[in-house]
């Protein structure tokens, strides 16, 4: 079955991971539950969460680095699950990831040509002088130079490590790749040179990404669209823009409302009780009842579905924000906008 | 709020001795910072803020060595002190957040005794008594049920409340200066946010002065009154946060700022700072940020540029400093 639009897709996936040392007091505890999303070619779908939201694991699973507990992966119109091992091995090939740290994901016994030939090697993309004619290729793609091809990971700084953790994502030429924090552990001025290489990369080569960072600002400069996970649920998933000024879920309105921002007042943050819920006890009904200010009984018996508050733009609240511009703080020495959530 | 300063750092100099050589970390910086106020001290990585901060409470490494300089806190330099002087300051006049707090509490002791010996440290109390200080320290620090959590393990707390605890055991002396060295890089957003506003209600509470760490300018901007910039081991600025921010005057700092990313304020592409931040052995001679700079010139080097008084509370050390307004 073959579907259009979208590159990769989630229907209905979830994925549960076992806890507890013996047999007995083994435990299915919820990682990722019940998340439909699309991304299409050439896009960047952008998510952000707390630790524990998910968002890594929902990477894993788009990867089928992880197999989902129930749910459907589709990669091209093609079901992850259905394929046959030696298929599911060559489509790995359009499908890449690039971890945060540059460090541990970078096998310090290895020269930089074979981290980066590795790919092509398994693949049997490239041998002799094609294959190192690619290596220095990519390497200057990504802003290193063809003369680092001989040294070892730890004689570059992080963000050169994260250049080469690029290129060997790239050696293969996907069309997807997740960037799971790929600038969380990188100076600011280092950080802007990896994002803008990466915007680089996705104009030139129409890549498809998958961005996790827990840093809003990052995700928001970077990102077409963005979903807000929390306790493991898509709870907004809308265009940037729109997300940003008009956010719909109090959880979105409150994580936006804690960046800190710079030359913005800080206008009265929404306030949240309590902490992130835990995945061994998640509450009833909708998982940030308990930190909600405006939580109402049917909001701690029912589980809110996604759904629509704007074409393209929804949201997982039975009472949602009516979506009036979000004021973003105004500039120092002007009044304060009205304090509201 | 501006009074006289408490603590006056000038010219330090802290050397590492490493297999590798002596790495200069610290290259002569001096900040000070005023009673009640807050001083962002914000760098990259390599900068010597860390290196700073663990100086002025005379915790550093065995390798590190204070080559010159004095750190005047409370009428006394804080380097003539010997270890046993440091350890009556130290938790009592001047104490510090750390950013791991799961690293920096005893993992085998409850946080209300960890608290308590704190207290017992400092002062002549019972133990009965220190306990009683610690759980009222708990409850300042807005930890619900503080009676039964002062039983709690730190592995029994999450991140935030052990930042929290961490926080009401730097205080429960009432310092007169905290040392907050990057507090919340290791929390989640929304804690973060609570936990800058706790550190805002704490020193407005117990009027304290703060020498606040860390990379993140949006954190400098939402907390610090004042803010001196660290590259490569040097000041390269100091203003008024808000003077700052309007109107950096060093090129590093106005490339700083622009390649930060923005939740309001679209960007099509962020300011790349070329390169990376030199090696303490590997500096230019000269303005150390000279290799990176889009205004260098024939000037920069060989003398490395002074920190001057523009006007005011405004210092940049820079030959080819940008004027209010002006774009690179």
């Amino acid at each position: 079955m073959k579907r259009e639009q979208a590159l990769v897709e989630a229907r209905g996936v979830s994925r549960s991971f076992a806890t507890g040392r013996s047999r007995w007091s083994r435990r299915m505890v919820p990682a990722v539950r019940d998340i439909s999303l699309q991304i299409a070619a050439g896009e960047t779908l952008g998510v952000v969460g707390e630790s524990g939201s998910g968002k890594s694991t929902l990477g894993r699973l788009l990867l089928r680095l992880l197999p989902p507990t129930s749910g459907q992966v589709f990669f091209d119109g093609q079901d992850l699950a259905e394929l046959p091992r030696l298929e599911l091995q060559r489509l790995r090939r359009e499908m890449q990831v690039v971890f945060q740290d540059p460090v541990g994901s970078l096998d310090p016994r290895f020269r930089v040509e074979d981290l980066i030939g590795e790919g092509l090697d398994i693949h049997g993309l490239a041998e002799g002088k094609e294959r190192s004619r690619t290596i220095a290729r990519l390497l200057e793609e990504v802003g290193l130079s063809s003369d680092h091809r001989r040294r070892f990971p730890h004689e570059f700084s992080g963000g050169q490590r994260q250049r080469i953790g690029i290129a060997r994502a790239l050696a293969v030429s996907p069309r997807f790749i997740v960037l799971d924090e790929p600038v969380s552990a990188l100076d600011v001025s280092v950080q802007a040179q990896v994002l803008n290489l990466l915007a680089d990369l996705q104009r030139e080569r129409g890549l498809a990404y998958f961005f996790v960072a827990h840093d809003l600002r990052v995700v928001a400069h970077f990102s077409d669209r963005i979903a807000v996970l929390y306790g493991g649920r898509v709870v907004e998933l809308a265009d940037r823009d729109a997300l940003i000024a008009r956010p719909g879920h109090p959880y979105t309105r409150s994580l936006l409302s804690a960046v800190a921002e710079i030359g913005v007042v800080d206008q009265g943050r929404v306030q949240l009780a309590g902490e992130p819920p835990s995945p061994l006890r998640p509450p009833s009904g909708c998982a940030f009842h308990p930190r909600c200010p405006y939580a109402a009984d049917r909001c701690r018996q029912e589980q809110p579905s996604l759904s629509d508050r704007d074409p393209g733009h929804a949201i997982a609240c039975h009472f949602p924000l009516d979506g009036s511009p979000v004021a973003p703080g105004g500039t120092k020495g002007q009044d304060k906008p009205e304090k509201k959530l | 709020m501006k009074g006289a300063p408490i603590l006056q750092v000038t010219d330090l100099v802290v050397d590492f001795h490493t297999p590798h050589g002596v790495a200069r970390a610290v290259d002569g910086a001096s900040f000070d910072l005023s009673s009640g106020a807050t001083l962002g001290l914000v760098g990259e990585s390599g900068s010597g803020k860390s290196v700073s901060a663990l100086s002025i409470l005379g915790l550093l490494s065995p390798s590190a060595r204070v080559v010159s300089g004095t750190i005047q806190f409370a009428g006394r330099d804080l380097l003539q002190l010997s270890a046993r002087e440091f350890r009556r300051v130290r938790g009592k006049e001047i104490s510090m957040v750390f950013q791991e707090p799961m690293t920096s509490l005893n993992p085998l002791f409850t946080v209300g005794r960890q608290i308590a010996e704190v207290v017992r440290h400092h002062e002549r109390v019972s133990r009965r008594e220190a306990w009683g200080r610690a759980v009222e320290m708990l409850r300042i620090v807005e930890i619900p049920d503080p009676e039964n959590r002062a039983s709690a393990y730190p592995h029994e707390l999450s991140g935030g409340m052990r930042q929290r605890v961490m926080i009401a055991m730097a205080l429960v002396c009432r310092p007169k200066l905290l040392i907050a060295d990057e507090p919340t890089t290791a929390l989640d957003a929304t804690i973060e946010a609570e936990i800058l506003d706790l550190l805002g209600e704490m020193q407005k509470k117990f009027s304290m002065s703060v020498l606040l760490i860390t990379h993140d300018l949006g954190v400098v901007s939402r907390r610090a009154s004042e803010v001196a910039v660290l590259y490569s081991g040097r000041i390269i600025e100091r203003a008024r946060t808000e003077d700052l921010f309007a109107a950096p005057a060093h090129p590093y700092t106005r490339m700083l700022l622009d390649s930060l990313p923005r939740l309001y304020e679209r960007r099509d592409r962020l300011v790349a700072i070329p390169g990376a931040v030199p090696e303490p052995g590997k500096r230019p001679e000269g303005c150390r940020f000279r290799d990176r700079c889009p205004r260098v010139t024939a000037a920069c080097a060989p003398k490395e540029p002074e920190l001057e008084n523009l006007a005011g509370s405004r210092f940049v050390a820079c030959q080819h400093r940008l004027m209010p307004g002006e774009l690179l």
